[in-house]
């Protein structure tokens, strides 16, 4: 499976669209593209692998603090149907255990992207969406920051600061 | 009688007294009874189009600390508006939890008279109203980038530093903000909502909590979301009690509605 950070809100439907439409709101805001590539993480359709993307997502180079976050977990071979082709990279978390999990979903265009849309928007409306609220994240991060999992120089200081509130 | 003394900053008098008739103002009211005036604090004012305009307004009298609204004509948009309803009902709330007994409950009617009695809008607060400046950078950075979850988004520095230089003016601009976008732009709203909700909740006073509230019934799930967010962030008691009384109309709300309140309710025992 591959999980992708998305906000849940925006995938509701909106009264002034059809009860099927993608909100042009959801495309932009949570498939923004970096040089046609998308950040999608590896997992599997398991509570606590589930928790290993949060970890992940939630101790990147640029998190100052803990948020609720919702995840949309989507079946790969789903992706190769749509013709999206994916590319391994290592994702920028400061737990080093999990970089190897981040993949790039590559040469994107419009199309393909739609495509992807299309398949998110499914999985929204047959709820393979998680979501963990700010405190769940904070349990996870601290409890990986404890058992010695993450590199705590590359948080940044805010977040670090409130990892450690002693130091 | 005590001297009844009515601060309102902002205006370039920076105070006038009961014994202070402006010039040209022929119907200037006696002060009020003291036990009529009770409060202390501050005071948002709307204008005839129920916009919340005015800067603090302090009556040095007896204990209690409340905030009111008041209307600058008194028109009768001052109790129609959503906004004087959610205060008028924590004032009523806050002023019995801190009155005496003997002390008359505020209603409406008293608080529209304050307003006639005090209300003398000079040119320089006209000048300030909205901080125009401010609004438009806050707007201008909300739309060039989405909010990211735990990450610092550049218009909660903006708002950081409006609320340092004057906490009560930048959260009337806020609530003009929102007011002026709820209708149009809830995506925009609800940005600034989690962008609000990112703020220490000691440093909102109840104004966090009352606009937290009303942000609860709009109908975009989007600033439903964020509200509930930020209720979460907060984390108080009063924040727990909101939840507790809400039920909203999406099951996956009510979930995270369920999730915050059994995360809340461990944290705070």
């Amino acid at each position: 499976m591959l999980a992708r950070k998305i906000n849940r809100a925006k995938w509701s439907p909106k009264a002034y669209l059809p009860q099927d439409a993608i909100r042009a709101d959801a495309v932009t805001g949570c498939l923004r593209t970096r040089d046609d590539r998308l950040s999608m993480w590896q997992c599997e359709d398991d509570p606590d692998d589930l928790d290993q993307v949060f970890l992940a997502l939630a101790t990147g180079p640029l998190n100052t603090g803990f948020d609720t976050m919702d995840i949309v977990v989507i079946a790969e071979n789903e992706l190769e149907n749509a013709g999206v082709t994916r590319e391994t990279t290592l994702g920028e978390t400061a737990v080093p255990a999990l970089r190897s999990r981040h993949v790039d979903l590559v040469a994107l265009d419009l199309e393909k992207l739609a495509a992807l849309a299309k398949l998110l928007a499914l999985c929204v409306r047959s709820s393979h969406v998680k979501r963990r609220t700010q405190g769940e994240i904070k349990k996870l991060v601290t409890d990986a920051h404890n058992k010695g999992h993450i590199q705590s120089e590359e948080l940044k200081e805010e977040l670090r600061r409130q990892l450690t509130p002693d130091a | 009688m005590p001297k009844t003394l009515l601060n309102f900053r902002g205006l370039d008098s920076t105070r006038a007294t009961t014994q202070d008739r402006p010039n040209g103002v022929s119907n200037w009211p006696e002060p009020p009874r003291v036990e009529d005036l009770v409060f202390e604090g501050e005071a948002l004012a709307l204008n005839a189009s129920g916009l919340i305009i005015s800067e603090s307004f302090t009556c040095y009298f007896k204990r209690p600390t409340v905030q009111i609204l008041f209307s600058p004509q008194g028109q009768d948009t001052f109790i129609q508006s959503p906004e004087s309803a959610v205060f008028l009902n924590w004032l009523r709330n806050q002023y019995i939890h801190v009155a005496t007994k003997d002390v008359p409950m505020p209603t409406a009617a008293l608080l529209r008279s304050l307003v006639t009695y005090s209300y003398a809008p000079g040119p320089a607060l006209e000048s300030e109203f909205g901080d125009e400046l401010f609004r438009r950078m806050l707007l201008a950075a909300l739309s060039d980038e989405p909010i990211e979850d735990g990450i610092t988004h550049p218009a909660e520095n903006l708002i950081q530093d409006a609320h340092r230089r004057n906490a009560s003016r930048c959260m009337q601009t806020l609530t003009f903000i929102l007011n002026e976008m709820y209708r149009n732009r809830p995506s925009l709203s609800a940005s600034l909502l989690r962008c609000i909700g990112r703020m220490r909740a000691e440093r909102l006073g109840p104004w966090g909590i009352i606009t937290v509230k009303q942000a609860l019934f709009h109908e975009d799930v989007e600033v439903r979301d964020a509200a509930i967010r930020a209720l979460e962030k907060w984390g108080t008691g009063e924040c727990l009690q909101v939840l507790w009384q809400y039920r909203d109309s999406e099951d996956w709300l009510n979930d995270y509605v369920r999730q915050v309140i059994y995360g809340m309710t461990i944290e705070l025992s």
